[in-house]
């Protein structure tokens, strides 16, 4: 079987999935409106420091949120008893792995393709003319996030301590993510410079290729212990 | 020269955490041969099963499957399908759905071919029907189903008549025993002798990580 066809079933599959269920979208977006609006809430009535943190609040919110969508995606399998056959088929477990990336980087893009329009509604993220860029930043920050989430959840699947770890491994890692992302929403929003914008996405890009190849490459050891 | 065997194993050892679960295991299935592997409950069974099918690695000893050394996972999961305990079927996908999965990874189309193998086990009715919504009979026909249509030539069973009605006992035998007709290699673990014996040629028994005669 062809690599992209073992991707794209494996993606499609977790999709179905979700569609049927909606365990993780139901959750992630519940929780993700929450993290919004308690931040809001702490922050303030200020329309305008509410507009200067509304980068931060949305990424934090999108960043927890990640963590969860990356817990059910192996957590699924686990339930379902079907990890160890997914780990038996005659197909490299690189090829699963992306297939994994795949099905929890489109959750995550139709969780920030709803929270980004709710944080614009309620503190304010003009990006005006300069949307195309905040859309590279929203795809590359959450492939930083989903990259990473997956990975450390499929390490992270058959310990025992696996919902306490999995945030614990995650956040120091994506640091630099949640940092260029942040960097890079605000400039935007607030009319900053565009090669600095280009600086953080650059950064963005070298992040999600190294950790891309690297989480690859180590998952078929991570996954068989 | 002549064809490798299915199987081949040779003083293979393994351990979780401090315990030995297989204490030097040496093993040959020929092509086309069905055995039946017994022993009590924590004897290894299962986790030799998942040996040979290159879901573990041995710590000592080797091991090939169609020659392919157990080191090669990949090589060796293309020769092997276990239908093991947790079988993985996702409730809330289809039996169709979770048969056109299984059936994608192992490099097959589901084709019309296969009708005549789910009307037998009469699975036809429900096949839309999510996974969850079947009875446990049901959900080991859809796995029975996964097993006879995927075309991995030695093909290891995990206690395959477990929590089975008589019907589905029948049903298990009748497929069991046209997948050994039709020249694939079984190895069935199993705790009802009678059962399993009445598909296999041969028969093994394992305790406490050994196999002993049967």
């Amino acid at each position: 079987m062809s690599p992209w066809n073992t991707i794209w079933t494996v993606a499609l599959k977790d999709w179905r999935l979700e569609w049927r269920s909606r365990d993780s979208l139901t959750a992630t977006v519940f929780f993700a409106g929450l993290v919004l609006l308690i931040l809001g809430f702490a922050l303030g009535p200020s329309r305008q420091r509410l507009q200067q943190a509304a980068p931060g609040i949305l990424w934090t919110a999108l960043a927890f949120s990640s963590v969860l969508a990356a817990q059910r995606s192996f957590g699924s399998e686990q339930e379902a008893g079907a990890l160890e056959a997914l780990t038996l088929y005659p197909v490299a477990h690189e090829w699963i792995y992306l297939g994994k990336l795949l099905g929890n980087y489109g959750q995550l893009l139709v969780l920030g393709a709803l929270l980004t329009p709710l944080c614009d509604l309620l503190f304010g993220l003009p990006a005006g003319p300069r949307w195309p860029e905040l859309l590279l930043t929203l795809l590359l920050g959450l492939l930083g996030l989903s990259v990473i989430g997956c990975f450390y959840a499929a390490v992270t699947t058959q310990l025992r301590a696996r919902e306490a770890l999995l945030p614990v491994l995650i956040f120091p890692v994506v640091v630099p993510v949640i940092l260029a992302s942040v960097k890079a929403t605000s400039l935007l929003t607030t009319g900053g410079l565009g090669s600095e914008v280009r600086s953080w996405l650059g950064l963005l890009v070298v992040f999600d290729l190294i950790y891309l190849v690297c989480a690859t490459l180590i998952f078929p050891y991570a996954l068989e212990g | 020269m002549s064809a490798p065997p299915a199987a081949q194993l040779a003083g293979v050892a393994l351990r979780f955490g401090r315990s030995w679960v297989l204490r030097g295991i040496d093993l040959e299935l020929r092509v086309g041969e069905s055995v039946a592997l017994f022993g009590p409950n924590g004897s290894g069974k299962s986790t030799l099963l998942r040996v040979l099918a290159g879901g573990l690695a041995p710590a000592k000893g080797e091991g090939r499957v169609f020659g392919f050394d157990l080191r090669d996972k990949l090589s060796v999961r293309q020769h092997v399908h276990l239908l093991g305990h947790d079988a993985g079927l996702y409730p809330d996908l289809t039996a169709a759905e979770n048969l056109r999965f299984s059936l994608a990874l192992h490099g097959q189309q589901g084709e019309a071919a296969q009708a005549a193998l789910l009307s037998e086990l009469g699975l036809e009715a429900h096949l839309g029907k999510r996974v969850r919504q079947l009875s446990a009979g049901l959900r080991k026909r859809v796995l029975l189903a996964r097993l006879a249509l995927v075309n991995s030539p030695l093909l290891l069973i995990d206690e395959p008549f477990a929590n089975l009605d008589a019907d589905s006992r029948e049903l298990s035998l009748e497929v069991l025993s046209r997948l050994q007709r039709s020249g694939k290699t079984l190895l069935i673990s199993s705790h009802e002798p009678e059962l399993a014996e009445a598909v296999t040629g041969r028969s093994l028994r394992m305790e406490g990580g050994r196999l002993v005669a049967a």
